[in-house]
């Protein structure tokens, strides 16, 4: 009965939330207790207000579209304290915009940016620098050290406060330092934990040709700056293995930005520092192709949109795209079929991660130790990426003979979670046979 | 494969790379001591025992010692009113005085320059 004794004790402290967690997988669970529940004592958001899990911990227009009024993300149309200068309604709910000032809170009516909301996937191998670690769409996402551990306590005084007085302990509270080591440790777990090997076994030839393209540092150049299809550059010629970069690709100065088009304020984002240097950060790629809209401000929605950029005059007479004409002789021009070749290819990769992710959660659920209430939890992410999959192979007409069985597997998934304990991993097993499925059907062997 | 024309593309960028990626501005609120990563392992936290406004420079008796800072033009000093439940405003060199509760960050360059300097005000001004 010794085991029961910090039960009681917690009991009597009504402290258990607060022990120290002992094992890194205690720390990792306690952390995404904090980024989907804890408020911080501010306006009720919290971490996962707008790192969605099923949205690839991340928040796209249509899944705004299915939130209540009443989510906290919505808090700016409720609450008079917050309804000037801390969101945009319109542009959040439109456009998935949120506010950031990231130049600082002096002049809130003026210096203020309109962001997307970055993915948290695959952290763990896309923000080390030889300059520090980059966050956020500019690199220079947290206060302090600049880590992605002291992030949160950055996110809290912007996003969570109640005013915008954003007076610590008045407004929110900030995150204790077990907290960001928490915090830290659940949002490193999340993705991948390792870059890709290119050149893959593709079984689609327009997706191989993207690869190829992608790959080609005469014609996509695209594999310079993401290797791997990740977001480090290539230390073949860069000279550093993991370092994730700034450049300044000139997507400010794309004209018709979607959100400049509905004639709200949208001030001009100078990217990383103080005054900024029009530098933004590089992000991975495997994760792209279910994550649009792309780019900081969410100024383009296809992953073909966002590939064609690299043709135009924006990316072209951007300081990265004269560097890399000066490099190579030429800018980056291609054709119509080779902007859909390589964008086939990051969504047949990105396909390939989120069977990697499905089978991750559904090993997991699998597992006789994991409760209901988790497996239930795991079992709407794991249908959450069998359904990204469906529709990226679907959206960019890839692979027709995988979305019938992706279909199977989603209706395995549906019932899975209807299901009893017994039932529910055999779903789970017959979800996961289909998904493996449709992996053999993707990379040939 | 066209790798080494862009070894020199690389050489460029390595020259131009700006420095560390912390967001500076957000730091006016964050409250003296609480300051992830920096606060008790970087920056130096105790009582201004003297100021030498011509030198422009401040000593600060920390747990490790007094440690004596030059404030320059580029010093973000900020006004950390938490304890009076008002908002952190910018301050001035010309509000740090001796006996002020401070904390200071030192320059990434330079150790002996201060990078931001957080005052406790006093009072509620």
């Amino acid at each position: 009965m010794r085991h029961l004794a910090p039960v009681v004790l917690c009991t009597l402290l009504g402290s258990c939330v607060s022990n120290p967690p002992t094992t890194p997988a205690d720390l990792v669970a306690r952390g995404e207790q904090l980024f989907l529940f804890e408020t911080f004592e501010g306006n009720g958001r919290t971490c996962g207000s707008c790192h969605r899990p099923t949205d690839n911990f991340g928040l796209t227009p249509a899944f705004i579209a299915t939130l209540p009024d009443d989510d906290p993300l919505f808090v700016a149309e409720r609450v008079p304290e917050l309804g000037r200068n801390f969101e945009n309604p319109r542009l959040m709910r439109e456009f998935a915009l949120i506010l950031e000032n990231q130049d600082g809170f002096g002049d809130l009516e003026n210096d203020f940016n309109m962001r997307g909301i970055p993915h948290t996937l695959g952290l763990s191998v896309s923000i080390a620098s030889a300059n520090g670690p980059r966050t956020g769409w500019s690199g220079d996402g947290a206060p302090g050290d600049g880590s992605l551990r002291a992030f949160a306590t950055g996110a809290v005084i912007q996003h969570f406060t109640k005013t915008t007085n954003r007076v610590a302990g008045v407004d929110f509270r900030l995150p204790t330092p077990a907290e960001l080591d928490a915090l830290e440790a659940f949002q490193l777990s999340l993705g991948r934990q390792q870059d890709i090997a290119l050149p893959l076994p593709l079984a689609s030839v327009v997706a191989a040709r993207g690869q190829a393209l992608f790959m080609d540092n005469t014609s996509g150049k695209c594999n310079a700056c993401h290797f791997n299809a990740g977001a480090n550059a290539d230390p073949r010629i860069f000279g550093l293995a993991n370092d994730n970069r700034n450049f300044d690709t000139g997507v400010e100065a794309l004209p018709d930005q979607p959100a400049k088009l509905t004639g709200e304020k949208v001030p001009p984002d100078d990217g990383f520092g103080v005054p900024g240097n029009g530098e933004f950060n590089t992000p991975p790629l495997v994760e792209a192709a279910d994550t649009g809209p792309f780019f900081h401000n969410n100024s383009v929605e296809t992953i073909e949109g966002a590939v064609a950029f690299y043709n135009g005059d924006a990316f072209n007479n951007s300081p990265a795209g004269q560097l890399i004409r000066g490099a190579t002789g030429s800018g980056i021009n291609l054709d119509a079929t080779q902007v859909v070749a390589v964008a086939a290819f990051l969504r047949v990769i990105n396909v390939l991660e989120n069977l990697r992710q499905a089978e991750e959660l559904l090993g997991t659920v699998q597992d006789r130790r994991t409760s209901r209430e988790r497996g239930a939890v795991l079992l709407e992410r794991a249908r959450a990426e069998n359904e990204d999959a469906l529709q990226v192979l679907f959206g960019g007409g890839l692979h027709a003979e995988a979305l019938p069985v992706l279909q199977e597997a989603d209706a395995l998934l549906a019932s899975a979670l209807d299901a009893g304990d017994a039932r529910r991993r055999e779903y789970a097993r017959q979800a996961l046979d289909r998904q493996r499925a449709v992996r053999a059907l993707i990379v040939s062997r | 494969m066209k790798i080494l024309p862009l070894t020199g593309l690389a050489f460029l960028l390595l020259l131009v790379a700006p420095p560390g990626g912390a967001q500076l501005m957000t730091e006016r609120y964050v409250p003296i001591g609480e300051s992830p990563g920096i606060s008790g392992k970087e920056s130096t936290m105790g009582e201004i025992t003297a100021v030498d406004r011509a030198a422009r420079t401040l000593t600060v008796a920390g747990d490790g010692g007094a440690r004596e800072y030059r404030v320059t033009a580029d010093t973000h000093v900020w006004l950390d009113r938490t304890r009076w439940r008002l908002s952190n405003t910018d301050g001035s060199y010309s509000d740090c005085e001796v006996g002020d509760y401070v904390e200071v960050m030192h320059s990434a360059d330079d150790p002996a320059v201060a990078a931001w300097v957080k005052v406790r005000t006093r009072g509620a001004r």
